[in-house]
């Protein structure tokens, strides 16, 4: 169609929303009610899987080890895991850059003194390629974990013969690595023997603990999920509410215009020349409605950024999502779903109303 | 030009509009449609509008049977018939000019003819002068030429005029008809639907009389029917 006519019906959509205004700025309200939802939403769901992939990427697992297993050991033991289909990267961090860490951390000198008689221990960072597999994943650490402790004590843990070769493999190369200091591990291992391996109160010598943030990202997977549930829920509702007032409002320009219709047809407009215009309303009271709180929550998101990050404890955990990433995706989405929600609401009420 | 071919037309309550009628208007004609109140002269016009459909026969405007056209078709067919009724159906926010502009505006006519044709008619209806009052400061006569401006505006082959001088007193009503067949001298074809019998009598047109929906009478050159006429209200 000619741009003069698409002018005439903006025009006419327009018109038409102060019309009834009232109507039209109910409708408006609750499309703005709906996108804010909406816009809420799509900010925590998208902040809260930001901050898991940073615990992806930033936290991970951590092995500490004790100050039993030889450089041996760990070599063997961080080639394990490498070979571990979950794990996508591997760092050994040394007692002496656990130290260097540290001061970074804790910005200052003190730490200085420890150096010749390092309390740290040294550790393994894993990353996994996906956070959801973590909780299988530990699984399998804890049970490489009881291999380690035999690997390195020479011990056979009872209930749990090893039947896989790989193990096994492992085991007699660690033997004879280990073999040297055997002798003087003795007592140890006597006293880890009383206690038994597999005991729940053992007390392990060679990765001694398995730090990991399950019960965070557990947490975070809760809350990614219920949100989406919660919203996607209160999204449905407010878009059939608004879909519903707009359907009114339209419905009553209709009426309002029902001379001008009736007239329109006699002279030989078409159905598409009619109806543009009561399209264009819903699509105005649609837009309109997503503009107000798309402002209203960039403005409060940026606020919300600065506090979070000005915030010591909270930026050294995990970061939020910058508001020029998430709006430049949300306010076209929620632009969009404003439209589609008049778009739906005018053409349902156009069937329902509209005999052209 | 219209062919009515063994139309019937029974309504959703059973009430019959039309009944086994064939009527065949040639291009040029000046026909009256006469009849007593619910005989089914608005059914006749609004079959050939395409208001109604009809529930068996055949209607043939311009060789096309409109019966057969497709929903999106049927503005097409209105562009081809100017529409004029008894209450005027004007918009009352609109001024005599944006009436008559509206008619073209909503087919999507370029600007400049619309500048152009629009005082062009006005003048020939002998509303030249009001083109920028409103229809509520019109007398009913002024009224209805704005209407039959508006309904030829588009250059229709075809004019309905559904009693169009029903509320009108009988010299305006007779100034509307001087200006109907002003506009059928023009070369269209003119089917009006009324009860004026004296205004029936007077032209000498072929005159269709319909009673129950059925052609009782097809006339050319007669009368409303064989009563007395009825000069006195005329005049
Ligand atoms: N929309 C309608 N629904 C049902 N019956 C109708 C409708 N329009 C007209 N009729 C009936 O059809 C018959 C013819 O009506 P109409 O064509 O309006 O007659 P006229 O215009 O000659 O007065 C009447 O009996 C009338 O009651
Ligand atoms: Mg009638």
């Amino acid at each position: 169609m000619k741009l003069r006519t698409w002018k005439y019906f903006i025009n006419q959509g327009i018109s038409g929303i102060f019309k009834n205004g009232l109507m039209s700025f109910a409708s408006t309200a609750i499309v703005s009610a709906c996108i804010f939802i909406v816009i809420l939403s799509l900010c925590i769901i998208t902040n809260v899987n930001y901050i898991m992939q940073q615990i992806e990427s930033e936290i991970g697992i951590t092995l500490y080890l004790g100050e039993k297993p030889t450089q041996a050991n760990v070599d063997s033991l961080i080639t394990t895991l490498k070979n571990m289909p979950e794990v996508s990267e591997v760092t050994f961090i040394s007692a002496d850059e656990a130290l260097e860490d540290a001061k970074d951390i804790y910005n200052t000198e003190f730490l200085d003194g420890l150096k010749d008689d390092n309390p740290l221990p040294r550790s393994i960072e894993l990353k996994l390629k996906d956070i959801k597999l973590q909780k299988l994943f530990i699984k399998k650490l804890e049970q490489l974990q009881w291999e380690f402790e035999e690997q390195i004590l020479g011990i056979k843990k009872a209930d749990t013969p090893a039947t896989d070769s790989a193990n096994e493999q492992v085991i007699p190369q660690s033997q004879t690595t280990t073999a040297v200091q055997t002798s003087s591990l003795f007592t140890e291992t006597v006293y880890a023997n009383e206690l038994t391996l597999g005991d729940k109160d053992y007390e392990f010598q060679g990765i001694e603990l398995i730090s990991h943030a399950q019960q965070l990202t557990d947490t975070l997977v809760t809350i990614d999920a219920a949100f989406k549930i919660i919203s996607i829920t209160l999204i449905a509702i407010l878009s059939i509410i608004s879909i519903g007032i707009i359907m009114n409002t339209i419905k009553l320009t209709v009426f309002v215009r029902k001379n001008e219709i009736n007239i329109m047809k006699y002279v030989g407009a078409t159905d598409w020349f009619i109806r543009w215009p009561f399209i264009i309303e819903g699509i105005v009271i649609g837009l309109v409605g997503a503009i107000l709180p798309s402002i209203i929550c960039t403005l409060g998101y940026i606020k919300i950024y600065s506090l979070f990050e000005n915030e010591y404890i909270l930026k050294n955990i995990a970061h939020l999502k910058p508001a020029m990433d998430i709006f430049t995706v949300i306010i076209p989405i929620s632009l969009l779903i404003g439209m589609l929600i008049g778009a739906i609401g005018s053409i349902s009420s156009i069937r329902k109303h509209l005999k052209v | 030009m219209i062919k009515m071919e063994n139309v019937t037309k029974v309504y959703e309550n059973g009430a019959v509009g039309m009944r086994d009628t064939t009527l065949h208007i040639n291009k040029g004609e000046f026909v009256f449609v006469v009849g007593s109140s619910g005989s089914g002269k608005s059914t006749f016009m609004r079959l050939l509008l395409k208001e109604v459909e009809p529930t068996s026969g055949k209607i043939i405007i311009n060789g096309t049977d409109i019966t057969k056209l497709k929903r999106r078709q049927i503005p097409y067919l209105r562009r081809k018939i100017g529409v004029v009724f008894q209450d005027f159906r004007l918009l009352p926010s609109k001024t005599v000019y944006e009436n008559v502009a509206f008619a073209m505006q909503v087919i999507e006519t370029n600007p400049k003819i619309i500048r152009r044709n629009v005082p062009q008619i006005l003048a020939m209806v002998g509303l030249g002068k009001k083109a920028n009052a409103y229809p509520n400061q019109l007398s009913g006569g002024e009224q209805q030429r704005v209407a039959l401006a508006r309904a030829i505006i588009n250059r229709p082959p075809i004019l309905l005029a559904d009693e169009p001088t029903g509320n009108l007193d009988p010299e305006t009503a007779w100034e509307i008809m001087e200006l109907i067949q002003e506009i059928h001298r023009n070369g269209t074809t003119v089917v009006i639907s009324t009860h004026a019998k004296d205004i029936v009598d007077k032209m000498q047109k072929r005159v269709v009389t319909i009673n129950k929906g059925s052609v009782l009478r097809d006339i050319e050159g007669g009368g409303y029917s064989d009563e007395a006429k009825n000069v006195e209200i005329l005049y």
